[in-house]
C-alpha cells in the first residue's frame, strides 16, 4: 500500500522552518513548485522539486493525544496540506524549538494539578483549580460529556466557553482531588 | 467609549502613568493571556490612531496605605493602525491568537482564550471601522453587547452566554410563581385537593386515638365513658377507616388528573413553541438530547407534582397535627421521642451522597453499555465484514461486568444501610417504649397504658414525614433545574421572526434578487460574502461549486430558515423579511439533499405539500418525480409505509418522493438542491425532463456539483468559499476561461478517461 500517495515529509534535508518577521512560523522546502493548480493548462508541466519559500505557515498535529511531537501536518492558509513532519525531534534543534513553540501555543490547554473545589449548581459544575499557569476557576455544563478520556489516564476537561483543560493522569491527583472528580467520571 | 469590561482602577492609574490618554480611547477590551501563551491580564486599549497592549497581573500588595492594587505590567506594546490593516481574530484550538498585517508581516497582536473571543472580534471590527470611516458605530457593537455577559443583579459572568442564568441569583419563587400559574387554571382543583389533605390529616390523626386512646382507655377500662361498649367502638373504628379510605381515593384521583393535565399542557407548550423557533437554535443543540430533555424533565414535573406535592401538603400538615397532639398529651415524652431526629437526617444526608456517586457511575457505565449495544447494532454490516464479532464481544464483556459490578456495589450499600436508617428512626421508638414505661409505672406526666398505646402510635405516623423531609431537598433541587430548562425553551425567542405586519404574496411573478447578501453562522467566519445576483420569473438559474462552498445556505437564505446578516433577498421586489411565513412558504419550495420522510404512507408522505390534493394529482406529481414506477411495483402501491419503522427505501427512492412532494406544492419558485444526487445519470435526465416542462413559468433555482445536472439552466452562478467570482451563461463561462472552466475541464477530463466525450 505504501507509495501510492506522495506525501512529503520535512526533515532536515528538504526543508528549512524558521521565525517570520512577526514570529509565526515560516517554511522553504525543497519540494514540487506549488501555487499550480492540479490541472494544468497545456499537457504535463515540469513537476520536478526545488527550493522555494512559502512563507508562512500553520501546523496541526495528527495525533495530537498519543503522539504530540510526530506526523505534523504543514498547512497553507487554506488548510491545504504543503507536507508532514514525521517527529520534531529528528528536525535540527533549534527548528524543533520553535515548532514546538508554536505547538504549544496553538494546543494552548493548561494541566491542572489540584482540584480545590467542585460544586453542583442547576447543571452546572463551578470549579477552582491550581494548575502549571496558576489559579483557574471556571465552569462546566453538562459535565459528564465535556471530561474526555483520552488514552490511559489522561483527562481533557472543556469547559462553557469551549477553553480545554488537561488532567495528565487522574489517578495520580493528591486524594482530596480525585474524590472530587471521581463523581464526574 | 466602547467598554467592552470594566476598566480596573489599576489598570487606569497604568495606562495614565503612560501618558494614555483613556478619556479619549474609543474602545478597552481585557483578555485573559499574554504571549506566549500563558494565564495574565492583558488590557487592549484602541484609540483613533493607535492600538495599545498592556500585558501583565493584577496584584493585590500591602502598601503604606494599606491594601493595594496594582497593575503589575510586564510587556506593553503599540501598535499602530495607520500601518495596519487586515486585522483578524486567528483561532486557534481553544484559544485565540488576534493578528494584523504590517507591511508585508503578519505580526500577532495579542492573545484571547475561548471566553474572550467575542470582544477580541469586536476590536477587529472597530479597527475596520477606524480605518473605513474614521469612527466607530458604537451602537452597533453596543447592541451585540446587550446580549450582556454578566447578571445585572451579582456581577458574576453568565457561566453559559448561550442560557443567561445566574446559578446564584436564579430567582426561584418567581419559577415557582410561573408554575404556579400553570395550575391557576386549575383553581378548583386545587382547593378541593387542599380540603381534601386536611380531612386527610386530620382523619390521620383520629385512628390512632380511636384505636388506642378510646379503646383502652375508655371501653376496656372499667370504669371509662364507654364502657363495654366494644362494638360500637369497632364500627367506629371501622368508619373512621372508611372515611379515610375515600379521602385518599379522592386526592389519589384528583391529584394524578391535575399533574397529568398539567404536564400534557407544558409539554404542548414546549412543543409549539419548539415548532416555532429557528433553525440555529436545533443546530446548537442535539436534537436527541432536546427530546430526552423536554420529556425527561416534564416527567420529573409530574412526578413531583402528582406525588411529591401531594405528599409535602400531607407531610406537612400530618406532622404539624401530630406533633401538636404528642405535645399537648405528654411533652416531656415528645422531646424523648425526637432525640434520635437529627441523628437520622445527619445519617440520611451522608448516606445520600454515597448513593448519588454510586448511582452516577452505575449511570456512566450504563450508558457506555448500552451505546456499545446500540453502536454494534446498528454497525452489524460493518463488523461482519471485518469479522470484528469476537473483539465485540471482548468489549461487551468488559462493559457489562463494569455496569455489574456497580449494580452489586449500589445493592449491597442499600441493604446494608437502611436497615440501620430505620434502626436510627425507630431508636426514637425504644426511648418512648423505655421512658413512657417509666411514666406509666410512676403515675407521673398524666400518662396510662392507654395514653402510651397511642402515643407510640402517633410516633409510628411521622416516621413516614419524616423520611420524606430527608429526601424533598434533592428532589427539590432537580424538580427546580427541570422546571428552569422547560421555561427555557418555553421563553425563548426565535432568531428568525416574522415582521410585524406581514405581506402576504398574490399573484407572485417569481422574480428573484440577492442584493449585496452577507451571512455567518458564527462571528467572525463568513459563509457568504458579498453575493448578488437576479433571476428573472421563469427562469432556471444554477448554483455551481465545490462542497461546502455555501451553495446551500443561499437557499437556506431564501426559504428563511435563516436570516441575512447584511444586504437583501427579494421576491418580486419586496424584502423576504417583509413576507408572511405563510405565503413565503407556500410560494417556495425547496427539495434539499437530506430528505426526510415522516412515519406513514408514501401517499402521506407526498401529500405533505397540499393535504387537499386528490389521489390523481398525487399521482401526477409521483410521475413527474419518476417515482411512479418504482411506487406502483411495492405490494402496497402508495399505501406503503415508510420512515421509522417502514419500508426501507434507497436514497434515490426518498429524493424522487420528495420531489414528487414539492411538485405537488406547485410553488412558483421551486428549489432544488442536490435534489437528484443519489440518482442515477438516465433517473435523472428522465426528472429533468418532466421538470423542465414543469417549470414553464416557474423560477427553479438548481444547486448541483454534477454539471450535467444543469445542462439546462438559463445561467450559472459559480460560488466558491463564500464568494461569487463569476455569472453568466455556460458559453460565456467557458470562454472566460475561470473556476468554471476549471470544472467544467476537470468533469470532461473524467468522462473522457471512461471513453465518453460531451
Amino acid at each position: 500500500m505504501n507509495g501510492i500517495t506522495e506525501t512529503i515529509y520535512f526533515t532536515a534535508e528538504n526543508a528549512v522552518f524558521y521565525l517570520t518577521a512577526g514570529g509565526l512560523i515560516g517554511l522553504k522546502a525543497f519540494m514540487p513548485p506549488v501555487g499550480k493548480d492540479d490541472l494544468a493548462e497545456d499537457g504535463e508541466s515540469d513537476n520536478s522539486p526545488l527550493w522555494q519559500d512559502l512563507g508562512r505557515v500553520f501546523l496541526h498535529r495528527a495525533f495530537p493525544y498519543d503522539m504530540p511531537d510526530k506526523f505534523i501536518s504543514v498547512l497553507d492558509k487554506d488548510g491545504k496540506e504543503y507536507g508532514m513532519i514525521k517527529d520534531i525531534s529528528a528536525l535540527p534543534e533549534e527548528m524543533a524549538q520553535i515548532i514546538r513553540a508554536e505547538l504549544k501555543r496553538k494546543y494552548f490547554c493548561p494541566v491542572i494539578t489540584k482540584i480545590n473545589t467542585v460544586s453542583a449548581k442547576f447543571g452546572y459544575t463551578y470549579w477552582e483549580a491550581d494548575s502549571d499557569m496558576g489559579k483557574l476557576s471556571f465552569s462546566m455544563h453538562d459535565t459528564y460529556r465535556n471530561i474526555a478520556k483520552v488514552g490511559g489516564n489522561r483527562l481533557i476537561l472543556t469547559d462553557v466557553d469551549g477553553n480545554r483543560y488537561e488532567i495528565k493522569d487522574y489517578l495520580a491527583l493528591d486524594r482530596k482531588s480525585f474524590r472530587k472528580l471521581e463523581l464526574y467520571l | 467609549m466602547l467598554k467592552l469590561c470594566e476598566l480596573p482602577k489599576a489598570a487606569e492609574v497604568f495606562f495614565e502613568q503612560n501618558n494614555i490618554d483613556i478619556s479619549s480611547a474609543l474602545a478597552v477590551m481585557r483578555s485573559d493571556m499574554a504571549f506566549p501563551g500563558t494565564k495574565a491580564d492583558t488590557f487592549v486599549v484602541l484609540t483613533k490612531e493607535t492600538l495599545y497592549v498592556a500585558e501583565g497581573v493584577i496584584v493585590h500588595k500591602k502598601g503604606a496605605k494599606g491594601r493595594e492594587t496594582l497593575f503589575d505590567c510586564f510587556d506593553k506594546r503599540e501598535y499602530s493602525l495607520a500601518d495596519m490593516s487586515e486585522p483578524k481574530t486567528e483561532t486557534l484550538i481553544s484559544t485565540a491568537r488576534v493578528t494584523a498585517v504590517f507591511g508585508t508581516d503578519v505580526i500577532p497582536m495579542f492573545d484571547v482564550s475561548s471566553a474572550c473571543k467575542h470582544e477580541a472580534n469586536v476590536i477587529c471590527a472597530c479597527i475596520n471601522e477606524l480605518k473605513k470611516d474614521g469612527k466607530i458605530d458604537e451602537e452597533k457593537h453596543k447592541d451585540e453587547r446587550s446580549k450582556e455577559k454578566f447578571c445585572p443583579k451579582c456581577g458574576m459572568r453568565y457561566p453559559d452566554q448561550q442560557r443567561k442564568v445566574c446559578p446564584k441569583c436564579l430567582e426561584k419563587t418567581k419559577l415557582i410563581k410561573k408554575m404556579a400559574t400553570l395550575f391557576g387554571r386549575y383553581k378548583g382543583f386545587v382547593l378541593l385537593l387542599l380540603v381534601a389533605f386536611l380531612a386527610s390529616s386530620a382523619l390521620s390523626v383520629a385512628v390512632p386515638y380511636v384505636s388506642n386512646q378510646l379503646l383502652y382507655g375508655e371501653v376496656l377500662e372499667e370504669g371509662g365513658s364507654m364502657y363495654g361498649m366494644i362494638g360500637a367502638v369497632v364500627l367506629l373504628i371501622i368508619g373512621v377507616r372508611i372515611a379515610f379510605l375515600i379521602i385518599n381515593l379522592i386526592v389519589g384521583t384528583l391529584s394524578s388528573r391535575t399533574a397529568a393535565q398539567v404536564t400534557y399542557d407544558l409539554k404542548m407548550l414546549i412543543f409549539d413553541n419548539i415548532n416555532k423557533l429557528s433553525l440555529s437554535f436545533f443546530t446548537s443543540r442535539q436534537t436527541g438530547g432536546l427530546m430526552t430533555q423536554v420529556n425527561g424533565d416534564s416527567t420529573t414535573l409530574y412526578w413531583f407534582f402528582c406525588d411529591g406535592f401531594p405528599y409535602l401538603v400531607t407531610n406537612v400538615l400530618t406532622l404539624l397535627c401530630v406533633m401538636g397532639v404528642m405535645l399537648a398529651s405528654n411533652p416531656l415524652l415528645t422531646l424523648f421521642a425526637f432525640i434520635t431526629v437529627p441523628i437520622f437526617f445527619f445519617a440520611y444526608k451522608y448516606l445520600f451522597l454515597a448513593f448519588d456517586k454510586l448511582w452516577a457511575r452505575n449511570w456512566a457505565r450504563r450508558r457506555a453499555l448500552n451505546s456499545l449495544i446500540s453502536d454494534v447494532l446498528n454497525g452489524m454490516r460493518v463488523v461482519k465484514s471485518f469479522s470484528r464479532e469476537n473483539e465485540e464481544g471482548k468489549r461487551f464483556d468488559n462493559r457489562n461486568r463494569a455496569h455489574a459490578e456497580t449494580v452489586a456495589e449500589a445493592g449491597m450499600l442499600s441493604a446494608k444501610s437502611y436497615p440501620l436508617i430505620g434502626f436510627l428512626l425507630q431508636a426514637g421508638l425504644y426511648v418512648v417504649w423505655g421512658v413512657g414505661g417509666w411514666q406509666v409505672m410512676k403515675q407521673t406526666g398524666n400518662m396510662d397504658y392507654a395514653a402510651l398505646s397511642a402515643f407510640i402510635a402517633y410516633f409510628g405516623l411521622i416516621t413516614g414525614p419524616l423520611q420524606f423531609f430527608a429526601d424533598v431537598s434533592n428532589w427539590w433541587s432537580e424538580c427546580l433545574n427541570a422546571m428552569q430548562r422547560l421555561f427555557e425553551i418555553k421563553d425563548s425567542v426565535p432568531e428568525v421572526r416574522e415582521a410585524e405586519n406581514p405581506v402576504s404574496l398574490t399573484g407572485v411573478k417569481g422574480d428573484v434578487k440577492f442584493d449585496d447578501v452577507v451571512f455567518s453562522y458564527e462571528e467572525n467566519r463568513v459563509v457568504i460574502d458579498h453575493i448578488s445576483f437576479e433571476v428573472p420569473a421563469g427562469k432556471t438559474v444554477g448554483i455551481v461549486g465545490k462542497t461546502g462552498a455555501g451553495k446551500s445556505t443561499l437557499v437556506n437564505l431564501l426559504t428563511r430558515l435563516y436570516d441575512v446578516t447584511e444586504g437583501g433577498i427579494y421576491i418580486d421586489g419586496i424584502n423576504v423579511k417583509d413576507i408572511s411565513f405563510k405565503s413565503l412558504r407556500e410560494n417556495v419550495a425547496i427539495v434539499s439533499q437530506e430528505t426526510y420522510l415522516f412515519r406513514g404512507t408514501i401517499k402521506e408522505n407526498i401529500r405533505y405539500a397540499r393535504p387537499d390534493a386528490t389521489d390523481e394529482e398525487v399521482m401526477e406529481a409521483a410521475r413527474i418525480a419518476s417515482a411512479h414506477q418504482f411506487i406502483i411495483k411495492y405490494p402496497e402501491g402508495y399505501e406503503t409505509m415508510v420512515g421509522l419503522g417502514g419500508k426501507d427505501l434507497s436514497g434515490g427512492e426518498k429524493q424522487r418522493i420528495s420531489i414528487a412532494r414539492a411538485v405537488l406544492r406547485d410553488p412558483k419558485i421551486l428549489i432544488l438542491d442536490e435534489a437528484t444526487a443519489a440518482m442515477d445519470t438516465q433517473t435523472e435526465r428522465q426528472i429533468q425532463a418532466s421538470l423542465t416542462r414543469l417549470a414553464k413559468g416557474r423560477t427553479t433555482i438548481m444547486i448541483a456539483h454534477r454539471l450535467s445536472t444543469l445542462r439546462d439552466a438559463d445561467f450559472l452562478v459559480v460560488v466558491e468559499n463564500g464568494k461569487m467570482p463569476e455569472k453568466g451563461t455556460a458559453t460565456e463561462l467557458l470562454k472566460a476561461k475561470g473556476v468554471y472552466y476549471k470544472l467544467y475541464k476537470m468533469q470532461a477530463e473524467a468522462l473522457k478517461t471512461i471513453g465518453i466525450e460531451e
